[in-house]
């Protein structure tokens, strides 16, 4: 197991390494930064200097060079806007960035697996087609049009919940302040992530109880509780930690448009803005970031499988 | 039956060996490694069938693979016509290929879902250009019948015909592109007793009809008496017994042949109560077979020196075609060197 | 003596698409404490369903349309969900056919076998697991300790039908339903799971219900025998009765195409022309009618299932009146 580890991760580097040099290619292809920086009054000589103050006059494969060059030795570089080193900003970005993510995937987990199940359970009576079609609607709706009714609604309306930030400004912040700021975004990333797993955990949960061995528990009278819970549920482990799995590298790449509307300070905010700036060495930080997840995760994910499933081996 | 004395087998295997590697392991040196076939040698004649018996992981269906080169044997090799087929260049064996041609045990998963039975028996006829474009309605035609399948069914798919109508399809494609030598892996395993005796009787009758070889793979010897001249029992990768049919049936030498006969079912209750071998224990993994006689673990007969002599197939008497692989039973056996 | 469990008028149907096809019809039969009942045929018969229906385990889209199923005199039709469970792994327990998925590939033999001793004996952890081990030995693992903390699929086949024949027994129960369960293995291991069963029949003197298809196994193992076809029982008869005179042409044509290892070799195997029919239900005689060699226009009637012998049935108005005369 530990040899089977150590390979994954030193097949990890050059992969992260061809993954860097794709994003910086693409994101050469969007455009100089320099071009946002132009004003009326910008002189052809300031641009220059600025472009050698930048190292924006390399050809962009030595540009990306001297960026994994810093990046080796730990430097992430400085945001070509603010100037702040690019580690920094991602920090203090990051932590709000899980915490809605965070919630709001255990939230919507918890909504979609016992749902999920009940569902499969209950084939084809009312209540599935009931669920199901729940289901549908909840991953249907655009984020952003369910964001806008329940601003609408708890906001302008009833004056119940803030309409964004992450705490009311002037106040003396506290849990119950974070709490009533994160209710919105919350649910409307619940309700999108539990509309799409309730019918896959429904469909995983469904092959698992045509097996053989589901039939043979029946026929040990243990009762339909066990029969589900224990027989099948922890089979079902398996296509859920799949998807929990495919789920992490959301929490830390936020969700854009949420973030925007809400005005919730977390990475998805920071990184629409580098990229609108071109802000290169806080999209590629970003980007390594995201990268680095992506991969840690699908390495996670293959353990946990390992443990929970016995006739897996990696040898 | 009867052959021309100086008549030359139509296929001869010769020292053949089969090992498949464990996936999964980074270090090569001791990858362990399943022995699928370990050392086996054969002749086939023309118009004859012979028949290989034995269970799982004895390696019959790997021979078959061998034979009509799926794969390449690890080391060994098979003779066509005298050509050696293991190491053929590609183009070269591409023409050859139609000679050898197979039927599968599954056929729901060797047959294409997606196609018709037109386009499954057109496509190796075309691509061979074994008939001309003219002639592909009238051949389908043709094949279909000899197979006993009506031709208002080819252009159904697979799943709308019974188990016993897509095994006549397989041999139907089999037969396209006109092969001498067939090897039927399982072909009636997954049948019903009924259909089985069927296919079995159609399988005899397009042997004379069409003067083909066969080579029948089975893990019952019911069907394998039935239909083939001669029979070798397999055992973990070897041949332990092989004879003329009526002779390994009147008198099977092998421990395993006889206790293979013992378990085989009979349908007759009163042979009940009758002494029979019950082996003991597993069959033993194809990774690491027994020291000695691979049988030895399960043998009833087995003495201290088959830990450790590997007996060779030798004759029971001397100059019977008649052959074991068992110092025991049949001491004119020896062991390998 | 009362019969152990008698089966009434049993039909059962699949719906799809609110289409119902009737696969048993109207099934009856019986069987006493400590004998063997085989019910042999082809695939499609309706043999499994029949098996399935007794302990309810039938698919969702199955129906049972009619009948009982009577259980030491009280019809488990009429059970709840709750009332069968007591049942179920307990009085009357069954194996199956697909060894190598019967088994839950996530949790250890011990456990599973545990499971079933803690639930219905209500032994403690330490006696459950005491008992699973002497249980594995009684069937003939070596090394039992160690399987216990095994999972299925480091098993053999021959071994994870041990173990499930284990799960069978534990309870000690009064009837065991086998379905196919030598079919997946090999041949030598088909014998000694054979044998396995015979012996462990006779000592806990069980009743078992054994479905098949196979008439070798049949002849090896049965006291009685039931021979279906299209969702018909044909025959039924003692097992020596039934090889050594059987009536039903449907019988004969079957014991005719066996393949045999002893005996002279005929020169043509006797095979049963065509397949079984579909939709057998709409057919309103006898199901083997189209590919019967004894067919006359009568047997476009429904067919009785009647008395030609001491117990003895036989689906067929021709045999019953002794017209089909034995070779």
């Amino acid at each position: 197991m530990f040899r089977y580890i150590l390979k994954r991760i030193l097949i990890a580097i050059p992969v992260l390494i061809g993954i860097t040099i794709l994003d910086y290619a693409i994101m050469s292809l969007a455009g100089s930064p320099l071009e946002m920086m132009l004003g009326p009054k910008t002189t052809q000589a300031a641009l220059e200097a600025k472009a050698i103050q930048l190292g924006l006059d390399k050809p962009i494969y030595v540009q990306y060079f001297v960026w994994l060059k810093n990046v080796l030795k730990g430097n992430l570089g400085y945001s070509i806007k603010s100037y702040q080193p690019v580690s920094q900003i991602i920090r203090e970005h990051l932590g709000p960035t899980i915490l809605l993510m965070g919630t709001s995937l255990i939230l919507g987990l918890m909504i979609a697996i016992p749902l999920g199940i009940y569902s499969a359970v209950h084939r084809y009576t009312k209540r599935d087609y009931a669920l199901v079609t729940a289901s549908f609607l909840g991953s249907s709706i655009p984020s952003f049009f369910l964001s806008l009714i329940f601003i609408y609604l708890f906001n302008v309306k009833l004056g119940w919940l803030p309409s964004g930030g992450m705490k009311t400004a002037g106040g003396d912040g506290g849990i119950a302040d974070l709490i009533r700021h994160m209710i919105m975004p919350v649910l409307v990333l619940a309700v999108s992530i539990a509309g799409s797993n309730i019918r896959y955990v429904r469909s995983a949960v469904l092959e698992i109880l045509q097996n053989e061995y589901i039939r043979t528990a029946k026929s040990k009278g243990i009762g339909r509780f066990l029969t589900i819970n224990k027989h099948a549920l922890r089979n079902a482990l398996i296509p859920i930690v799949t998807v929990i799995g495919m789920h992490i590298p959301i929490l830390f790449g936020g969700a854009v448009i949420i973030e925007q509307i809400f005005s919730w300070p977390g990475l998805g905010l920071i990184t629409m803005n580098a990229i609108l700036g071109r802000d290169y060495p806080v999209i590629m930080g970003v980007a390594l970031l995201t990268a680095v997840v992506v991969l840690a995760a699908n390495l996670i994910t293959d353990i946990v499988y390992a443990l929970i499933d016995p006739t897996i081996k990696y040898r | 039956m009867n052959r021309k004395d100086n008549e030359k087998p139509l296929i001869v295997v010769e020292g053949l060996k089969k090992y498949y590697p464990v996936k999964g392991h980074v270090i090569k040196k001791n990858r362990p490694v399943i022995h699928a076939v370990d050392g086996v040698d054969l002749e086939v004649y023309e118009g004859e069938t012979l028949g290989i018996v034995g269970e799982s992981g004895c390696g019959k269906s790997t021979i078959g693979r061998q034979i009509v080169a799926l794969e390449r044997p690890t080391s060994g090799r098979v003779l066509y016509r005298g050509e050696d087929i293991s190491h053929m260049e590609p183009n070269r064996l591409r023409k050859i290929r139609t000679g050898l041609q197979m039927v599968f045990q599954d056929s729901t998963s060797s047959l294409n879902p997606r196609k018709q039975v037109y386009d499954i028996l057109a496509a190796p006829m075309l691509y061979h250009g074994i008939v001309k474009k003219e002639n592909l309605d009238q051949e389908i035609d043709r094949l279909l019948n000899l197979v006993g399948l009506p031709k208002s069914m080819k252009y159904r798919y697979p799943h709308e015909f019974s188990g016993g109508q897509r095994q006549r399809i397989g041999i139907a494609r089999a037969l396209s592109v006109k092969p001498r030598v067939i090897v039927c892996d399982e072909p009636v395993s997954a049948l019903d007793v009924s259909v089985q005796a069927q296919i079995l009787n159609l399988l005899k009758e397009l042997q004379e009809e069409l003067k083909l070889t066969y080579i029948f793979i089975a893990h019952g010897l019911g069907a394998v008496r039935y239909v083939s001249n001669r029979i070798a029992i397999m055992y973990l990768g070897r041949i332990v017994e092989i004879a003329d049919t009526e002779e390994l049936f009147d008198n099977p030498v092998h421990p395993y042949t006889k206790a293979l006969f013992d378990a085989s079912p009979m349908p007759n209750p009163e042979l009940r109560g009758r002494e029979r071998i019950v082996l003991k224990g597993e069959i033993p993994s194809a990774l690491s077979p027994p020291k000695g006689c691979r049988f030895h673990t399960r043998c009833p007969y087995a003495i201290e020196s088959c830990t450790t002599d590997d007996p060779m197939l030798l004759p029971v008497k001397p100059g019977s075609s008649h052959k074991a692989a068992c110092p025991v039973l049949a001491p004119k056996g020896g062991s390998h060197v | 003596m009362e019969p152990l469990l008698q089966v009434e008028d049993l039909t059962v149907a699949f719906v799809e698409d609110k289409v119902e096809t009737v696969v048993v019809d109207n099934a009856s039969f019986t069987v006493n404490s400590g004998e063997i009942l085989c019910i042999v045929g082809e695939s499609g018969c309706g043999k499994s369903v029949t098996a399935l229906s007794i302990l309810g385990l039938l698919s969702p889209n199955a129906r049972i349309l009619s009948g009982r199923v009577l259980f030491e005199g009280t019809d488990l039709l009429e059970m709840t969900e709750k009332e069968l469970d007591g049942i179920r792994g307990n009085e009357i327990t069954m194996i199956f056919q697909d060894v190598m998925n019967s088994l839950n590939p996530v949790f250890t033999v011990g456990n599973q076998l545990t499971e079933t001793i803690r639930i219905h004996m209500g032994y403690d952890r330490n006696r459950a697991r005491e008992y699973a081990v002497e249980l594995l030995k009684k069937v003939g693992l070596p090394d039992a300790e160690s399987v216990m903390k095994k999972y299925p699929h480091m098993l053999s086949g021959g071994m994870q039908q041990r173990v499930m024949i284990a799960m069978a027994l534990a309870c000690k129960p009064k009837l065991i339903i086998a379905d196919e369960p030598t079919t997946a293995l090999d041949v030598t291991i088909q014998l000694q799971i054979m044998k396995l069963l015979a012996d462990l029949q006779k000592e806990f003197q069980m009743s078992m219900i054994l479905i098949t298809h196979d008439l070798g196994v049949v002849a090896e193992l049965a006291d009685r025998v039931i021979v279906m076809y299209a969702g018909h029982f044909m025959e039924e008869a003692s097992v020596y009765r039934l090889f050594d005179k059987p009536m039903h042409p449907y019988t004969r044509a079957l014991l005719k195409s066996v393949p045999k290892i002893y005996g002279d070799l005929g020169e043509k195997l006797e095979s049963i022309p065509g397949t079984v029919p579909d939709r057998y239900q709409d057919i309103q005689g006898c199901r083997f009618f189209d590919r019967c060699p004894y067919r006359v226009p009568f047997c476009k009637e429904p067919q009785v299932y009647s008395s030609v012998g001491p117990g003895h049935f036989v689906r067929c108005h021709r045999a019953g009146k002794g017209e089909l005369d034995y070779e």
